[in-house]
C-alpha cells in the first residue's frame, strides 16, 4: 500500500508537472464580464447577497472547485483515451475492489480526485493520474469475471 | 389522535408544506413567460372545451398535431378541466404539473418504504426531502406541459407493480397507468412497452406462476383495449415523427451522455436552454457522494429483487431519450428522476449505518439550505432574467398592445419564429371556431398524415407573416418585428414610426412596432 501511494504520488506530481494550474484568485476579462451581467440581474433588495456570492473571492474558490471536481466524472472526456467498453468492467472490477479493500480504494481514489479538482483540467495529456486507477480496475474486473465471480 | 399526531405524519405535513412553498411560489411570473409548448397545449384544451375540436378543428384527436409533433392527447384533455375551472391562464396549465409533482413525493416515500434494502428508519424521510429539493424536480414541477405528468404516471405505475410484484401478484392498476402513460408524453410511449418486456423477463418466475393465469389475461385484454387509439396510430406517419435516423452508436453516445455523473451534477450538454436553469444542475454536485454509495449498495445487493427493480428503472429510463435524436434533451429522461431520488437515498442510507443520524441530519441540513440559496439565485434571479427570451417572453405585452388597439392592423414578422402565432391565440383567447376555419377538410381528414406545415396565418387584426417590403409599406398598418426583422436603413428609407417597443429583462428589444406612412412613401417613390 505504502509503495503503491508513493508510486501514485510520482503520478501526481506528473500530472501538476504538465498541467496549467486554475486560477483561484484572478479572474479573466470574459470571467469579469460575465461576473458583472450576473451582478446586474439581481434585484435591488438582494443587492447585498449580490456582492457576497458573486464577488466574494471565497464564492469563486467554491464554483471553480465545484467546476474542477465535476468534470472529472465528464465520461465523455474518457472518449478521447480510452475506449467505452472499458467502462461496465472498471465499474465492475473498482467495486470489487472496494469490496475487499475499502479503505486503501477509498484513499487511492481520493489521490487523483482532489489532485484534479485543485489543479483543474487544463493538461493536453488529459487526466492521467487516474488511469493507474481505471486500469488496475478493469484487470482486476476482468480477472474476477473469469477466475473468481464470488467476491 | 395520538396516531394522527405522529412523527411520519407531522413530518410528511412539513414536507407538503415547503414542496407547495417551493412549487407554488410565484408560479404565474416564473418562468416569465408562455413557452410555445404551454401556449400550445392551453389552446387546444380550450379549442376542445369550446367546439370539442383542436386548434386545426379535428375532432377530439387521439394524438395532437400542434407542430408536427403529435403529442400524445392526455395532458390536454386533462387541461380542458382546469382550463374550464381556472380559465385560460397559464396557472391552469402549470398546476397540473405542481399536482403531479406533489404525487412524486408520495410516490418516492412509499417506493423507500416497500423496497427492502433500505434499513434505516430516517431514509424515507430523508428522500422525501431530496426529491422537493432537487432543481430538476422542482424546475418541471413548474411546467405547463405534458412531460411532468408523464414521468409521475409511470412512475407511479411501476410502484404498484413493484409492490404486487414482492408477492407474486400481478397490478393490473400498475401495468394500467403505464399504457394510460403512453398517452401523456413521447417518451412514455417507448419506454412502457420496454419496461413491461424487461420486467416479465427479469422477474418471469415471480409473474409467471399458476395463480397469476387469470389475471395475466384479464391483463392482456385490458392493455389491448387501451392500446386500440396508439395500434391505430401506428399505422400513421403520427406515430412516428419522434423517430429520426437511428445509429447504434450515436445510442450509445447518448446513453452515456445521460448517464454520466457530470450530466447528472454537473453542467447539463442539453443545448436547448429552455430545458434548463442557468449555473444549476439537475441534482446538487454534493449528492454525487451518496449516489456513488448507493450504485455501490445496489452492485453488493444485484441478487436482490428491490436492488434488480431499481437498477432496471435507471437502465431503462433514458432509453427512449437516446432513441430519439442527435441532441440531448434532459426532459426526455424525465424518468431517471426516481430511479435516481431512490439510489442517492440508498447512499444516505448506508452513511447512517457508519455515522450517527445527528451528524448526518445536520451535515444534510446545511448543505440543503446552501444549496436552496444558489437555487433562489439560478432560478429567481438568472433565470427570469437570462432565458425570457427561450420562455416566449413579450408575447403577453404585445398581445396587450393589440388587444388595446384593434382598430389597427398588424404585420408581425415570423420569419425566425413561426410558431409565435399560438402565444398570441393563448393570450388573445382567440375564438377556436375562427381560427379553425382557415384548414380544409382534406387537411382534417389527412390529419394524422403530417400534412404540410404553413405557419403564416391571419387571424382578427393580426397576420403573421415575413414583412413583404415591396408592398406592405403602402398599406396603413403596424409592421412588427424585431432589430433584425427591421432595421435602422429600413425605417429611414420607408418613413416608419416607433410606436412601441416591448424589452426583454436585459434590455433587448424583443418586438417593435412601427407605423407604416403610405402617403409620405407614395410621395417620395413619385419624386424618385
Amino acid at each position: 500500500m505504502v509503495i503503491a501511494t508513493i508510486l501514485y504520488l510520482l503520478v501526481v506530481y506528473f500530472q501538476y508537472q504538465t498541467t496549467t494550474p486554475t486560477n483561484y484568485f484572478t479572474k479573466t476579462q470574459i470571467e469579469l464580464i460575465e461576473q458583472q451581467q450576473r451582478m446586474d440581474s439581481y434585484p435591488q433588495y438582494a443587492y447585498r447577497l449580490a456582492n457576497i456570492i458573486e464577488a466574494r473571492p471565497e464564492f469563486n474558490i467554491y464554483f471553480k472547485l465545484e467546476k474542477n471536481f465535476i468534470k472529472i466524472f465528464d465520461l465523455t472526456i474518457y472518449n478521447k483515451y480510452l475506449t467505452i467498453l472499458m467502462l461496465p468492467v472498471f465499474i465492475y472490477g473498482y467495486f470489487c475492489l472496494v469490496k475487499i479493500k475499502t479503505k486503501q480504494m477509498i484513499l487511492l481514489s481520493l489521490i487523483p480526485i482532489v489532485t484534479l479538482t485543485i489543479l483543474g483540467h487544463q493538461n493536453i495529456y488529459g487526466p492521467f493520474v487516474l488511469y493507474p486507477l481505471i486500469f488496475i480496475s478493469v484487470l482486476f474486473g476482468i480477472k474476477t469475471y473469469i477466475y473468481d465471480q464470488n467476491i | 389522535m395520538t396516531k394522527i399526531f405522529n412523527f411520519q405524519n407531522i413530518f410528511l405535513l412539513f414536507v407538503l408544506l415547503l414542496a407547495c412553498f417551493i412549487f407554488t411560489f410565484s408560479l404565474s411570473n416564473i418562468p416569465n413567460g408562455v413557452y410555445v409548448d404551454e401556449a400550445t397545449i392551453g389552446y387546444n384544451a380550450y379549442s376542445i372545451m369550446t367546439t370539442s375540436r383542436d386548434e386545426f378543428g379535428k375532432q377530439f384527436p387521439i394524438a395532437f398535431r400542434f407542430f408536427g409533433a403529435y403529442t400524445p392527447p392526455l395532458f390536454v384533455y386533462v387541461a380542458v378541466i382546469f382550463i374550464k375551472l381556472l380559465g385560460l391562464n397559464i396557472f391552469s396549465l402549470r398546476i397540473i404539473s405542481v399536482i403531479a409533482s406533489f404525487l412524486g413525493i408520495f410516490i418516492v416515500y412509499i417506493f423507500v418504504k416497500s423496497l427492502d434494502i433500505y434499513n434505516s428508519k430516517y431514509t424515507k424521510y430523508i428522500s422525501t426531502i431530496l426529491y422537493i429539493t432537487c432543481p430538476w424536480v422542482i424546475f418541471n414541477a413548474r411546467l405547463g406541459y405534458e412531460v411532468t405528468l408523464g414521468y409521475v404516471i409511470f412512475s407511479l405505475g411501476c410502484l404498484l407493480i413493484w409492490n404486487k410484484l414482492k408477492t407474486h401478484q400481478i397490478s393490473t392498476i400498475g401495468y394500467l397507468l403505464l399504457s394510460i402513460s403512453t398517452y401523456i408524453a413521447h417518451t412514455q410511449r417507448y419506454l412502457a412497452p420496454i419496461f413491461i418486456l424487461f420486467t416479465a423477463i427479469l422477474y418471469r418466475k415471480q409473474l409467471f406462476v399458476v395463480k397469476n393465469k387469470k389475471h395475466l389475461y384479464i391483463l392482456l385484454i385490458l392493455l389491448f383495449l387501451t392500446q386500440i387509439p396508439n395500434l391505430y396510430l401506428v399505422t400513421t406517419n403520427a406515430f412516428w415523427v419522434k423517430n429520426t435516423n437511428f445509429s447504434i452508436l450515436d445510442f450509445i453516445s447518448q446513453l452515456l451522455v445521460y448517464f454520466s455523473p457530470s450530466t447528472l451534477f454537473g453542467q447539463s450538454p442539453d443545448i436547448n436552454l429552455q430545458h434548463t436553469i442557468p449555473s444549476m444542475s439537475l441534482f446538487y454536485f454534493w449528492l454525487i457522494i451518496p449516489f456513488f454509495i448507493g450504485i455501490y449498495r445496489l452492485f453488493n445487493s444485484q441478487k436482490n429483487d428491490s436492488s434488480k427493480y431499481i437498477l432496471l428503472m435507471f437502465l431503462l429510463a433514458p432509453i427512449p431519450g437516446a432513441l430519439s435524436g442527435h441532441f440531448i434533451s434532459v426532459q426526455r429522461v424525465l424518468t431517471l428522476i426516481i430511479p435516481i431520488i431512490l439510489i442517492i437515498s440508498l447512499g444516505f442510507d448506508n452513511l447512517y449505518t457508519k455515522f450517527k443520524s445527528v451528524y448526518i441530519h445536520m451535515i444534510l441540513a446545511i448543505s440543503i439550505s446552501f444549496s436552496l440559496i444558489l437555487f433562489w439565485r439560478s432560478y429567481y434571479v438568472f433565470f427570469p432574467y437570462q432565458r425570457a427570451i427561450w420562455w416566449s417572453y413579450g408575447y403577453q405585452q404585445l398581445s396587450k398592445v393589440i388587444q388595446d388597439n384593434p382598430n389597427n392592423k398588424y404585420i408581425i414578422d415570423n420569419t425566425r419564429n413561426s410558431s409565435g402565432y399560438i402565444d398570441l391565440l393563448f393570450y388573445l383567447k382567440y375564438p377556436a371556431i375562427e381560427f379553425q376555419k382557415q384548414f380544409t377538410h382534406d387537411f382534417i381528414y389527412k390529419y394524422y398524415d403530417n400534412p404540410p406545415y404553413n405557419a403564416n396565418y391571419s387571424f382578427a387584426n393580426i397576420s403573421l407573416r415575413p414583412i413583404y417590403w415591396q408592398t406592405d409599406i403602402y398599406e396603413n398598418q403596424i409592421l412588427v418585428g424585431d432589430d433584425l426583422a427591421i432595421s435602422e436603413g429600413q425605417i429611414q428609407e420607408h418613413f416608419l414610426i416607433k410606436i412601441f417597443d416591448i424589452k426583454d429583462p436585459t434590455g433587448k428589444t424583443i418586438f417593435a412596432g412601427y407605423q407604416t406612412n403610405p402617403v409620405k412613401k407614395m410621395k417620395d417613390s413619385k419624386n424618385k
